[in-house]
């Protein structure tokens, strides 16, 4: 089983979000999906969750296709981030109203663990969404996402305004569904470092496109930092992937991406290796891609 | 009717029952004030008017930015979404003219057949009017804000009148026994057309609703 998104592209007037977009997203696995403010996460998911019409591009569900299909809606979930604003209607609901619009509509809804996850977030059901503080609001979006049991499940910065205790919690409440149901969850998220043990496989989202799409190990393995003096630096990388250059007087540092199995061979010099965090890599990704 | 579709329709008739009886309280507050400052009760065919009227105009709106989203948002397709709201509507207005027929033929069986008419074609207007202004609200068009002060204006114009009456029988109660039957059915075609622009106009919109 797999979710399939095909050529997508999407355009708001005259300003392209996504362009050409290419992802598939298979049963069982926890997705981070990293990118830029503006790089096109939320329409991503929206899309995938057929909340939003491709401008060109389908999403396939099984070989079936999403849009309008209830047996492939009944599938997915997109929780998304709830923003206090006029436009936004989820704030002016209570907790206990939103959570019975959902325990309504949702077809596999699992109001015990909903109960449960009140409780445990310390919920007040009988506030308004609008009252309560950004990482109560989160609170809320997690507990309709967990609680929808859709075998695909997406969530728009989760861990936005938690403190580390609720975002620990969160972690933890995850990986158990996960464990326990083997649902598929797609969590995008800019604090990578802390959720990056969380993701088995990460896609970062660059201007519209997937950039990469990899197992966070292997990705991790085949991404270090050199440092050292320029011309030590400079011949090494030669031929090689290498990103985020940075330069202080005579020595440089440099991030290089290895091809899978690759051995990094230092050829002699006298330059430093270390490894790299999800987050490093994401920025020197981010950054300008310099082939030498 | 699938599982889907009632479930969907018994959450959207629980919210819409919420609507109607905010606007049921305001009439039957109105009635209270005419009793007590005026002595005199206010038209009840035109208080249900209001009472329907009012919340099936206002879903125009409503719909379009509260309902449809949350209905798209917990993966509904857009196609179930609009025959419920399609089908609540048209409960609301059957039950609407349902209780208007036996207050009309109570109290005024001289007219009662024109007054079910106009009544009707008032309904079947505010719901097409409705439905034209909540796509445009949504669109963030002008004219959509414009088009709703305007239906709100008529509504609470029409149940003014009843205000004024004396006995049951006001300017409206005049009005409708001296009309003929070809102004009806101007008003019927007119009110027709409205109805199924609306209708048709919503149906293609909704196919390429988003969630913003």
């Amino acid at each position: 089983m797999s979710l399939e998104l095909k050529n997508i592209t999407k355009c708001y007037g005259k300003k392209t979000v996504l362009n050409g977009l290419d992802l598939t997203l298979e049963e069982g696995k926890i997705y981070g999906l990293v990118g830029r403010n503006g790089a096109g996460k939320t329409t991503m998911l929206s899309i995938a969750s057929a909340q939003n019409p491709t401008t060109k591009g389908e999403i396939m569900l099984d070989g079936e296709t999403v849009w309008e299909n209830q047996k492939c809606l009944n599938q997915i979930c997109f929780s998304r981030e709830i923003v206090n604003s006029a436009d936004n209607v989820s704030s002016a609901l209570k907790v206990k109203e939103y959570l019975r619009m959902a325990q309504m509509l949702f077809p596999y809804w699992d109001k015990e663990m909903a109960d449960r996850l009140v409780e445990e977030f310390e919920l007040d059901e009988k506030q308004k969404i609008m009252k309560l503080s950004k990482g109560m609001q989160s609170m809320i979006t997690i507990i309709v996402a967990l609680a929808s049991k859709a075998k695909y499940t997406f969530l728009d910065e989760p861990a936005a305004g938690l403190d580390v205790v609720a975002r620990e919690n969160f972690y933890r409440l995850l990986l158990d569904e996960y464990s326990e149901s083997g649902r598929t969850f797609v969590i995008s998220t800019h604090i990578i470092e802390e959720a990056a043990d969380v993701f088995e496989e990460v896609i970062f989202l660059n201007k519209g496109t997937i950039m990469l799409k990899e197992n966070t190990e292997e990705l991790l393995s085949r991404c270090i930092h050199i440092s050292g003096k320029a011309e030590d630096v400079d011949d090494i990388i030669k031929g090689k992937r290498a990103f985020h250059q940075e330069k202080m007087g005579r020595s440089k540092g440099i991030t290089l991406m290895l091809d899978g199995g690759e051995i990094f061979d230092k050829k002699g010099r006298d330059v430093e290796v270390s490894p790299l965090s999800l987050q490093d890599v994401f920025v020197a990704l981010c950054g300008r891609e310099e082939k030498l | 009717m699938s599982e889907e579709t009632k479930r969907l329709l018994k959450y959207d008739l629980l919210c819409a029952l919420k609507d109607i009886l905010i606007f049921v309280l305001i009439a039957l507050g109105v009635q209270l004030w005419c009793h007590y400052m005026y002595k005199r009760m206010a038209n009840m065919v035109f208080l249900a008017d209001f009472a329907i009227g009012m919340p099936l105009f206002a879903w125009g709106g409503k719909d379009w930015l509260v309902q449809i989203r949350l209905y798209v948002s917990t993966g509904i397709t857009r196609k179930r979404i609009f025959r419920v709201l399609i089908m609540r509507k048209l409960l609301v207005i059957l039950a609407g003219i349902f209780i208007e027929a036996a207050m009309i033929f109570i109290n005024y069986p001289e007219i009662g057949i024109k007054f079910m008419a106009v009544s009707g074609f008032f309904l079947l207007f505010v719901w097409g009017f409705g439905d034209i202004a909540g796509v445009l609200v949504y669109q963030r068009k002008k004219l959509g804000q414009i088009f709703l002060i305007i239906g709100y204006m008529m509504i609470g114009m029409l149940s003014a009148g009843s205000f004024f009456s004396e006995n049951q029988v006001g300017f409206w109660v005049v009005f409708l026994a001296e009309i003929t039957p070809e102004t009806i059915a101007v008003i019927g075609v007119l009110a027709v057309a409205v109805f199924a622009g609306g209708i048709c106009f919503a149906k293609k919109q909704i196919r390429n609703y988003m969630v913003y």
